[in-house]
């Protein structure tokens, strides 16, 4: 009986071992096979970490090469415990007299914290140097690097260019490239230990970062500074709200400069209100006065409707329609002026008549021709489509209005846009920022005999109109001002709600520029031609100078003139 | 081994066999000390090479990064608002103004074009447009040929009706104008010439700065 029980307990516990132990093995191949690249990436986790490093962003550089915007390592000062400075009231003030910062606040992080404490972050790269000093002269005072931008230029194409932030772009082309400046991450693998310190194995980190890319914008550093203190100059001259400044390349449509006043320093962009980060030329829209009478002439023309020669009745300067009366600025010198007159002398009668003959569609149509209405091809952030309403919203008044360029507000590239298709010779100019973008293929928009007669009327503007202080010497330039009012608006600090402008070609029987001035609520006086006319006029000398014209005659022509070929 | 008894002690002595063994165990060691050896002092070399490679590329990065930091320098320093700001505040210089009057070197004698340097310096006629040169062309003629003096107020009749190109080739732009507000008369100059250098003290006017080649308006 007994001898009969013993295998069967013994059989029982073999059996119950061999089922413990096939769980066990099961349980094991479930681990080790089935969820074994599961837990091998846990274990990974616990032991490594990935860590991310920003790359340098890639460098903005003008069209010759000069840098706009450019990336470095900033030096900041930390240290690890505070509790352990020999001097922290030294420390403090030469902290304090570095970055800036109030001396009496550092000491009280120092004296507050027991860990680790930033003394100043991203100081200027050129102050490396004297932070060096610093942590050589107070003992438990460390400095690290960190990625920064630096503007060589300071102000120069602030708004255009914009800034960054600790998450990149803010504003401008930092903002609106981001992707593209952004250079990219670099991943390393770190060991941890128990505490979770940081354990970077040496072989891991690059000696040296690689170099950034640059991106070469089509923005003329010499142009930009000469529009910008042109600009400023005005602007502060004429205590004005704000001004811009636009210089383009219609062949092919770079844009050499885009000033705008007031602006900012992207190195301290802190220091400065949003407002003025602002790229006005692109993000705010003004109404464009009688700068817009070369939409109206440029459709009574193309239409086929008038000729140049063609007489339009202004009386005496004054159209009464519906309940509103049209005023001249300056009373017509004569009844009857021909469109060029109309032009030249900027008469709103005229303009007015011109536009109700052409009739809505075919006023709305040309504006639209023209890119009133609807943002540029540069899709800039913020940018503003500008207003221009449908022929169904119209009233009465706005046909005549919009003829003389109340009732719509555009920005100034796009005024610009639609001057440049003019001295384009009727093609459609597609703005650019990046020269080795390629130029979009030509698309005719206006007559050729149409842009031929526009600029003649330009340059009679300059020559026995209202421009004549735009005239450049050696040079025949062409263009119309502009002296809109500000609809509903009130200007503040004693300015006056009016827009000058002046926006012309130069020169006229070759363009090379259309150059755009803007001052937005001067104070004293109001006129395009007596504000934004000269300015335009230091701006278009500079700029041909700059882009070397007139150009070398060519050899046959120097052999002719007899000299050396 | 034999043993060769002196007296009653036995001395041992060396057989062969034992000093080959010997001889045996002195090259093993001998063979697996130098490889040793060698290893030992061949690292040591590659240490201390190493930690003098480390040493460069220390040295290399912080090179480059003062090399990266004197770029930047030289490009702040180039930016066209320190070379201008400098230009002026410096060096004093001023821009070139198409439309200002210079006053030219005292011509040699027996040479063309002498006076212009007891001339006044009187403003230039707004009017008096023709001949202008283009921006930066001072040219030498201009200094060896002075226009004549226009009569104060000149006014340009071909202006108003010479084709555009032709008008506006020659024309200075002229003062902006601002409703009721009088257009300064202002007394003709001759328009010579360049940049140099001795200059008479206009009666009465303001002295010149010695640092500038013209006079600001």
């Amino acid at each position: 009986m007994t001898q009969g029980l013993v295998p069967s307990r013994l059989r029982l516990f073999g059996v119950f071992v061999a089922v413990l132990a096939v769980l066990v093995v099961g349980r094991l191949a479930y681990l080790q096979i089935l969820r074994g690249g599961y837990y091998a990436a846990l274990a990974q986790n616990q032991a490594q970490e990935r860590i991310d490093v920003d790359l340098p962003r890639a460098s903005l550089l003008d069209r010759r090469g000069f840098p706009l915007a450019a990336s470095t390592q900033c030096p900041s000062l930390y240290t690890f415990d505070p509790q352990k400075l020999t001097d922290p009231v030294g420390l403090a003030r030469a902290v304090a007299a570095l970055s800036g910062r109030d001396a009496d606040d550092i000491l009280r992080d120092l004296r507050a914290r027991r860990k680790f404490t930033w003394l100043a972050r991203k100081l200027p790269f050129q102050d490396y140097d004297e932070a060096k000093a610093i942590c050589g002269r107070f003992k438990g005072c460390d400095l690290m690097e960190e990625a920064g931008r630096y503007y060589p230029n300071s102000t120069l194409a602030a708004n255009l260019i914009g800034c960054v932030g600790t998450d990149g772009g803010l504003t401008g082309l930092e903002h609106h490239w981001n992707d593209n400046l952004q250079g990219g991450t670099r991943s390393y693998l770190v060991m941890r230990d128990a505490v979770a310190t940081r354990l970077i194995p040496m072989e891991m980190v690059p000696d040296v970062d690689p170099k950034p890319v640059a991106v070469r914008t089509t923005i003329d550093q010499a142009i930009q500074f000469e529009a910008e203190r042109v600009l400023n100059e005005t602007v502060a001259g004429l205590n004005a709200k704000d001004g811009v400044a636009i210089v383009l390349d219609p062949r092919k449509g770079d844009i050499l400069a885009m000033a705008v006043a007031p602006t900012f320093n992207p190195n301290e962009p802190g220091k400065s209100t949003i407002n003025s980060w602002r790229n006005r030329a692109v993000t705010d829209s003004y109404e464009p006065g009688s700068t817009f009478k070369l939409i109206t002439l440029a459709a009574a023309l193309d239409s086929g409707r008038f000729r140049p020669t063609d007489t339009i009745p202004v009386g005496n300067g004054t159209l009464t329609v519906g309940p509103k009366t049209i005023h001249d600025d300056e009373p017509p010198i004569k009844a009857i002026y021909t469109l060029e007159e109309v032009f030249a002398h900027s008469s709103n009668v005229g303009a007015a008549r011109i536009g109700m003959a052409l009739g809505e569609d075919t006023m709305y149509h040309y504006m639209r021709l023209l890119g009133f209405g609807q943002p540029t091809a540069l899709h800039l952030t913020g940018e503003s489509a500008g207003r221009l309403r449908p022929p169904k919203e119209w009233s009465m008044l706005s046909l005549p209005s919009l003829s003389f360029g109340q009732e719509l507000r555009c920005t100034p590239l796009q005024l610009t846009l639609a001057y440049a298709a003019v001295a384009s010779g009727g093609y459609r100019v597609v703005p650019r920022l990046l020269p080795d973008e390629a130029v979009a293929p030509p698309e005719r928009i206006l007559k050729a005999s149409t842009c031929e007669a526009l600029k003649d009327m330009m340059g009679r503007v300059v020559t026995e109109g209202t421009g004549k202080a735009a005239a450049v010497p050696g040079v025949v330039v062409g263009g119309k001002t502009g002296t809109a009012q500000k609809i509903g608006q009130k200007a503040e600090g004693g300015r006056r709600p009016f827009i000058a402008y002046f926006v012309g070609v130069a020169p006229l029987e070759d363009p090379r520029i259309v150059c755009l001035v803007m001052v937005d609520e001067p104070v004293g006086k109001i006129y395009g031609g007596a504000i934004s006319a000269p300015a335009f006029s230091k701006i278009v000398a500079f700029s041909l100078k700059r882009l070397s014209y007139p150009d070398r005659p060519s050899d046959s022509d120097m052999a002719l003139m007899g000299g050396p070929p | 081994m034999k043993d060769i008894a002196i007296g009653t002690k036995p001395i041992r002595q060396p057989d062969e066999r034992s000093m080959a063994e010997a001889l045996r165990i002195t090259l093993l060691i001998f063979t697996l000390a130098t490889p040793f050896f060698l290893y030992m002092g061949l690292s040591a070399g590659q240490v201390k090479e190493e930690y003098r490679l480390s040493k460069l590329v220390e040295h290399r990065r912080i090179l480059l990064k003062e090399h990266e930091r004197l770029l930047l320098t030289r490009d702040a320093l180039l930016s066209p608002s320190v070379v201008d700001t400098t230009a002026r505040e410096k060096l004093g210089m001023v821009e070139e103004d198409p439309q200002e009057w210079t006053v030219g070197t005292p011509p040699e004698p027996g040479k063309q074009g002498g006076g212009a340097e007891a001339r006044p310096p009187a403003k230039r006629d707004r009017a008096d447009t023709n001949g202008s040169p283009a921006p930066g062309l001072h040219s030498a003629a201009r200094t060896s040929r002075p226009a004549p003096a226009a009569p104060p107020g000149a006014s340009r009749p071909e202006a108003k009706k010479a084709p555009v190109a032709s008008a506006q080739q020659h024309a200075v732009p002229a003062a902006p104008k601002e409703k009721g507000r009088p257009e300064k008369a202002s007394p003709a100059v001759s328009g010579a010439s360049v940049k140099a250098v001795p200059v008479a003290k206009p009666p009465g006017g303001p002295a010149r700065p010695k640092t500038q080649g013209r006079r600001r308006p």
